[in-house]
């Protein structure tokens, strides 16, 4: 291990990733129906029914209740995808709304914090998720 | 006698290769890349080979401490050098298998599987904590069988090489005679999947052999498009959070364990094992699927 190894790496990396963006661009994934939430969670869940969804205003974020578990699951844009996750008693650890944006803290290292702008819907996602918090 | 360490002589064929790759998925839509997700792979890579120098070094003290134990003295001829490739692979299975059945490894190994993407640039996305986990374990039986520790490094770095073509959506299935007994792209790829009939399988490192003998072989069907990643799949691109997130997670776990037989079983058990049973192991999932499957 010496040290042309190290920098002609860093180079190669360099080129791989400028390629990779000249090719292929920056895409950012954006969640415009309840049914990019209903599908996403329906391909990764063993068993997802949509009962309720509500989409962020920003199509960055939903939220979808699945009536088979009575779960509440929060998805996320991330890069060119989405992810998910079930909002435990033990992931949430805080629901606060300041008009109509909830805001999100969650005990996850790679996802800590995430704001919703829910419209009409705040005032009873903000119900739902106190539920799911509290479980 | 000295052998190059394959790693470094491959390194110039990956980049080549992975170039080929983008170009051939531009052209054809027969792999997927995006641009952050690739440039974390390639800076964990990079890392990887960084900290893998203290790994190394452990495994080499061990290896030293372990010699005058030895039960044979091999010497650097074909056989002993065949013999050794194919029991490292059979030590890479046992060790790759426990990495994804015990959180401890798993911590670490999970950075591997942690892109929802699935091409070249992936096989270099590489694990910083090697110093953490008992990886050197895995390889001390061909010490204690007479190999020659540069010949043990050497045939590993064979090893890692070798699976570094397997991480590609653009080459399907090859011929059947391959397929039964190589690795393949197409057998990884149920590997690196999240999809529940493909989780925990195909363990191998360069012969597909231990699975079909021990029970972990699932082949990949047209009618089940593997997704990539991992359970819960990270909302980061950050190299550190991706190296870190799960030993923070485990940490936070065993800060809460009520007793020590709770904080071994975080440490020991399977991954999304918890005391009251409310997240998901990959059994779970699996029965969770296979008794929805049942009730449609």
């Amino acid at each position: 291990m010496n040290l042309p190894y190290l920098l002609a790496s860093l180079g190669g990396v360099a080129l791989v990733v400028a390629l990779s963006a000249l090719l292929f661009g920056v895409r950012r994934a954006r969640i415009a129906s309840a049914a990019d939430v209903e599908v996403y969670l329906t391909k990764i869940l063993p068993v997802f029914r949509g009962q309720t969804i509500a989409l962020g205003a920003d199509g960055r974020a939903g939220l979808a209740r699945n009536e088979f578990d009575a779960g509440v699951y929060l998805v996320v844009a991330h890069g060119d995808g989405l992810v998910a996750r079930k909002l435990t008693p033990a992931l949430l650890r805080t629901v606060e709304r300041r008009g109509d944006v909830l805001s999100l803290r969650l005990a996850d290292f790679t996802l800590p914090r995430i704001a919703l702008a829910l419209g009409d819907q705040t005032v009873r996602w903000q119900g739902i998720l106190s539920q799911a918090a509290a479980r | 006698m000295n052998f190059a360490d394959p790693m470094a002589l491959a390194t110039p064929f990956f980049i080549a290769l992975l170039i080929g790759e983008m170009i051939y998925a531009r052209l054809t839509g027969r792999a997927r890349f995006e641009p952050r997700d690739t440039a974390a792979s390639l800076l964990m890579g990079f890392g990887s080979v960084i900290f893998g120098i203290a790994a190394a070094f452990i495994f080499i003290v061990v290896a030293r401490a372990l010699e005058p134990y030895r039960i044979a003295g091999l010497s650097w001829t074909w056989p002993a050098f065949a013999a050794c490739l194919l029991i490292d692979d059979f030590l890479y299975y046992c060790w790759h298998r426990a990495s994804h059945r015990v959180r401890w490894l798993w911590a670490d190994h999970v950075n591997h599987h942690s892109s929802q993407h699935y091409n070249l640039s992936t096989a270099l996305r590489q694990p910083w904590g090697g110093v953490l986990t008992p990886g050197f374990v895995f390889r001390a039986p061909l010490v204690l069988l007479g190999f020659p520790i540069p010949m043990i490094l050497f045939v590993h770095g064979v090893n890692l090489v070798y699976q570094f073509w397997i991480h590609t959506e653009a080459v399907g299935k090859l011929p059947r005679a391959i397929e039964a007994v190589m690795n393949t792209p197409s057998h990884h790829r149920v590997h690196h999947a999240t999809n529940p009939l493909y989780l925990d399988a195909n363990y191998a490192g360069m012969f597909i052999v231990w699975d079909r003998l021990l029970g972990t072989f699932v082949p990949e069907r047209r009618d089940e498009p593997p997704r990539y990643g991992i359970i819960a799949n990270l909302a980061s691109f950050n190299v550190l959070k991706i190296a870190a997130h799960e030993w923070i997670a485990l940490g936070r776990d065993l800060w809460k364990a009520k007793s020590p037989r709770e904080a071994l079983l975080y440490v020991f058990a399977p991954p999304g094992w918890s005391p009251d049973g409310s997240r998901d192991t990959t059994n779970s999932l699996k029965e969770k699927w296979i008794s929805f499957r049942g009730a449609q």
